[in-house]
């Protein structure tokens, strides 16, 4: 068992029988000191064939449904959010392209006191846009949370509350050099 | 004769015999001479009549006992007169050494009448003359005591004196009076007496205590001596404080008397000793007809057990049991460490009876294990014995209807192997099944239980037909036990209740007694850390069974970065209005998910009395964005129902909704746990073996990009090979290289170590995985960002080889 050559020629073996597992071609290491162990190294996949790892996203947040099974109904949490989503009103949704210095609003009108919340996510630049929540022309909140990851993915979370109703607005400006691809959520809580 | 008559006439009025020498050749060596020279005048005291080349006179000699005898204190030779001597001489030596020697002489009261020595004796020649005289015949005794010695020896015994007295013609008459023949008795401790009765009674009387005892022994029946009593003609006899520890079954004593004639009396008594018990359940059941005639008796504490040919009674206070058939076979083989102990496994704790496991055996439980009969499905005779300190494991994690029957006999492997104990258990039901491993192993000495999961403990650990089709079954649950000695006995705790106690007041501690939505001021994040210091990146760990597995319904596309198509309420959830290309509306899902039901203990709950929130009480739920674990799923598989899964990720409170869940949101690390016999190879998409139709388990790691890093918070966990099939067996292990040529790497920014454990006699593989601390972002509304740049991920398989 201990020893090169018996080891070896395990190793034969073992690659004739690891084909399923992907290219085998490395070579045996007996264990140091422990006769009744023996580790085997085998070539499987690169962790850069991975390109979440490389940070290779696409350009886009959507993607094609996976093959995974569906929700059981006993799972299912459609009751739950649709009791969430009485208690907000949501703008329509932006997903397009932003020209190097252009600016993207998207209003909601307000029957009252309400909360705001506005989500900007992008890409095309790791450096944060300019991104504001106004009531009526008076900024409420500008910039708020940001975020990047990636080659060039960034994001802008902001919060705010009305003490009245009125024309809310997100706006946000592309201040980087390149185009990027936007994604305004804006949703209000009346309070 | 003119030296007797000169002595005469000095003596007065006493008639002095002629001078008697005992030269010893008349008699046949070896002999114990006690009575043979009563005749002549004098007794012994079972003295040894042995050859000596040095021999005063011809060739025989007198010693104490036999020179083979070992006898540790000193002891002197006794010669008795039957009448008084007024001189005895004797030429002495001793063994080995010279030594002082005395002789003394003694009236019949016992006081001494005179004395010669101490004076040397000379050894292994009989040159040393002793000779002890009085005026008138007094002297009924003399000892011969060389210093420390109890093989003292003599020749040519001289002495001279009144004639010896008559001796009789008859035997003496012996009567055992107690205990009385043909009794049935039920004692652990009995009288012995009786009488002799006769002239010239000699004392002591000797006595055989014959009883059965079991085919191995080679005692011989035990052999008592009595001092005769009294005087006259008729004397008693009687073992003070009586004969403790009587044996079971019919017992014959013999008892034998001398007189000084040299003839011997004898007198039996036999009895028979049983518990009532035992007499009660033998003539119950079947009696002589079906037990056969008594073979020996078995005493062990407080329980009795009398075996007969045909069956065993045992009894124990008002208990009875009856060991039979192949049971008994089983149970007079087993004969301990030594083979030298019959009736080992000791008394049965209850009748003998069928397994609890469909189409199992009969089974009988002992003191010191369990014994199985009509075993199918295994070797013949069709038995096998476990052990009590693996029955006593066994019967903590769910008896025989979990862990089934004995395959065989216990074995092991005492050398490099360090398996001291080794045994294989079956369920006959569900013969595809792996066998079941129980063993202690290495030093320490450590009970290790290796069992395939299954419904046995979780209806979700079943493979399913696929599964099974693909030759991919479920992994093994190794549990271990710290052992006082190699053959037990092991400290198996019961299994702590499940489930334990939830986080009740989860939603108030966690989301201010409110819940999570988009614009609520002053509201909670939708996903908060329950871990207090630096919660979002505490690598919480959990190890349990997949218990479900799906993809998410709906999600919150204000809390996730990307999203798959069939989004429920949309357009509604937008007033109606037009969706951007692809149908983006609040609601898209984007999570894979899936439910675990942790086994063991939950260390990464603490200070938390569970990982369970408020309204999940056994179960704790994974959610993850697909978009990231997509290629690692198509390369590790996704975690599925029926896996083992060691998991860690960020402990969060789901505030998004009033039932406060408990989740890792995201994981940080996963590793899934399978058996298998083949893989699907990549490229003709057949199932092919992998080790030559072995099973192995497949453990396929992941490590990402949310994992945060940092000292101590590294990802630790082991992984198990299937049941160990032999107490020789070789873990072997094929896991990823790390790095290789072309740019080839299984980890980027993780350090992944591990090692063989326990060392000396490895079962498994202890993995670790660590990273540089990076605290990945987490938005206002409790997102934790995604993080390129780091990742584990590869597949271990661990099997058992020779």
């Amino acid at each position: 068992m201990q020893g090169s050559p018996v080891c070896v020629s395990r190793f034969i073996c073992f690659c004739v029988l690891l084909v399923p597992l992907s290219g085998c071609h490395k070579a045996v290491s007996p264990v140091k000191g422990e006769p009744f162990a023996q580790v085997v190294e085998v070539r499987q996949r690169s962790v850069t064939e991975d390109p979440a790892v490389m940070g290779n996203f696409p350009n886009g947040w959507q993607m094609e449904r996976p093959n995974g099974p569906p929700m059981p109904a006993e799972e299912s949490e459609l009751d739950e959010f649709q009791e969430r989503l009485a208690k907000i009103q949501v703008a329509p949704i932006v997903l397009e392209d932003l020209a190097p210095g252009a600016t993207r609003k998207v209003e909601l009108q307000l029957g009252g006191p309400s909360g705001l919340n506005g989500l900007v996510r992008w890409i095309g630049t790791t450096s944060p846009l300019k991104v504001t929540v106004s009531l009526a022309g008076s900024a409420l909140a500008t910039t708020g949370t940001t975020y990047h990851f990636g080659r060039d993915r960034g994001g802008s979370s902001l919060n705010a509350k009305t003490t009245a109703g009125g024309p809310a607005t997100i706006s946000v400006t592309n201040t980087s050099g390149v185009t990027v691809k936007l994604r305004i959520l804006f949703a209000a809580s009346a309070l | 004769m003119w030296i007797a008559a000169l002595v005469a006439i000095s003596s007065g009025n006493f008639a002095m015999a002629a001078p008697t020498i005992l030269d010893f050749e008349d008699i046949t060596a070896p002999a114990t001479i006690t009575a043979q020279y009563a005749p002549r005048g004098a007794i012994f005291q079972e003295a040894y009549l042995g050859t000596d080349p040095n021999a005063h006179s011809g060739t025989r000699v007198l010693r104490t006992v036999d020179p083979s005898a070992e006898i540790f204190n000193p002891v002197p030779l006794v010669i008795k007169f039957t009448s008084p001597q007024a001189r005895v001489k004797l030429f002495a030596s001793n063994p080995v050494a010279t030594a002082n020697g005395t002789l003394t002489a003694f009236d019949t009261n016992g006081a001494v009448v005179a004395t010669e020595g101490p004076k040397p004796v000379a050894h292994d020649v009989f040159t040393t003359v002793f000779e002890v005289k009085v005026p008138i015949p007094t002297i009924a005794r003399v000892e011969l005591q060389v210093q420390d010695s109890a093989h003292q020896a003599i020749d040519d015994l001289e002495f001279e004196g009144e004639p010896p007295s008559p001796v009789p013609t008859e035997p003496p008459v012996v009567q055992i009076i107690s205990p009385a023949n043909g009794a049935d008795l039920d004692v652990d401790t009995i009288d012995i007496n009786g009488t002799v009765t006769g002239e010239g009674l000699l004392s002591p009387v000797t006595s055989t205590f014959a009883y059965k005892q079991p085919p191995e022994s080679t005692a011989p029946p035990l052999n008592l001596v009595f001092d005769l009593t009294g005087s006259g003609t008729t004397r008693q006899f009687q073992l003070p404080g009586g004969f403790s520890g009587v044996p079971m079954g019919p017992i014959t004593i013999t008892a034998k008397a001398q007189n000084t004639g040299n003839l011997t009396g004898t007198a039996t008594s036999t009895f028979n000793n049983l518990p009532a018990a035992i007499r009660d359940r033998f003539n119950a059941d079947g009696g002589t007809a079906a037990f056969g005639a008594f073979r020996f008796g078995l005493v062990r504490g407080a329980c009795k057990i009398a075996v007969y040919e045909q069956g065993a009674i045992s009894a124990n206070g008002g208990a009875t049991f009856v060991i039979r058939g192949q049971i008994l076979i089983k149970w007079l083989s087993l004969k301990g460490p030594f083979n030298s102990e019959t009736g080992y496994f000791g008394c049965p704790l209850g009748e003998e009876r069928d397994t609890e496991v469909i189409g199992g055996a009969r089974v009988q439980d002992f003191e010191r294990g369990r014994i199985y009969g009509s075993l199918l499905g295994t070797a013949p005779p069709h038995t096998a014995y476990v052990p009590i300190v693996f029955v006593e494991a066994l019967n903590k994690r769910g008896g025989e209807l979990v862990n089934g029957l004995p395959r065989a006999d216990p074995s092991d492997s005492v050398g490099p192997s360090q398996t001291w104990l080794f045994q294989r258990f079956f369920r006959p039901d569900r013969t595809d099944q792996l066998l079941s491993t129980l063993e202690i192993r290495g030093t320490p000495a450590t009970l290790w239980m290796e069992r395939q999961g299954g419904n046995w403990f979780l209806s979700a650990l079943e493979p399913s037909d696929a599964d099974k089709a693909l030759n991919k079954t479920t992994a093994t649950l190794w549990e271990s036990f710290p052992c006082s000695g190699n053959l037990g006995p092991c400290t198996v705790e019961d299994e702590p209740p499940f489930p334990p106690e939830n986080i009740s007041n989860a939603g108030a501690i966690f989301c201010g007694g409110s819940t999570y939505w988009p614009g609520h001021p002053g509201g909670p994040p939708e996903w908060v850390a329950i871990q207090s210091f630096e919660g979002d990146w505490v690598a919480t760990p959990v190890f349990g069974a997949v218990i479900s597995n799906f993809m998410a319904d709906i999600d919150n596309v204000f809390t996730h970065e990307h999203t798959f198509g069939g989004c429920p309420y949309c357009p509604d959830t937008i007033g109606g209005a037009t969706t951007p290309i692809g149908g983006l509306c609040p609601t898209c899902p984007s999570d894979y998910e899936f439910k675990v039901r942790p086994i063991g203990p939950q260390p990464g709950s603490f200070p938390r009395p569970s990982l369970f929130g408020k309204e999940n009480l056994d179960y704790i739920k994974i959610e993850h964005e697909e978009y990231y674990a997509a290629a690692a799923h198509n390369f590790l598989g996704a975690p599925r129902t029926g896996d083992l899964v060691h998991l860690t990720g960020r402990w969060i409170i789901d505030c998004g909704h009033s039932s406060y869940k408990s989740e890792l949101h995201p994981i940080f690390s996963y590793a899934t746990m399978k058996t298998v016999v083949s893989e699907t190879n990549s490229f003709t998409g057949l199932e092919e073996d992998l080790f030559g139709g072995i099973p192995a388990t497949r453990v396929a790691i992941w490590v990402n990009g949310w994992y945060p890093g940092g000292e101590t918070n590294e990802i630790q966990f082991d992984a198990f090979p299937p049941p160990r099939p032999s107490p020789d067996a070789v873990l072997h292990v094929v896991k990823p290289v790390d790095s290789a040529a072309g740019g080839y790497r299984a980890a980027e920014d993780v350090t992944m170590q591990f090692s063989l454990e326990p060392v000396g006699a490895p079962n498994h593989v202890h993995l670790k995985f660590s990273s540089p601390r990076r605290q990945n972002t987490i938005t206002d509304a409790g997102e934790m960002k995604f993080e390129s740049g780091r990742q584990y991920w590869g597949k271990w398989y661990l099997y058992w080889g020779q």
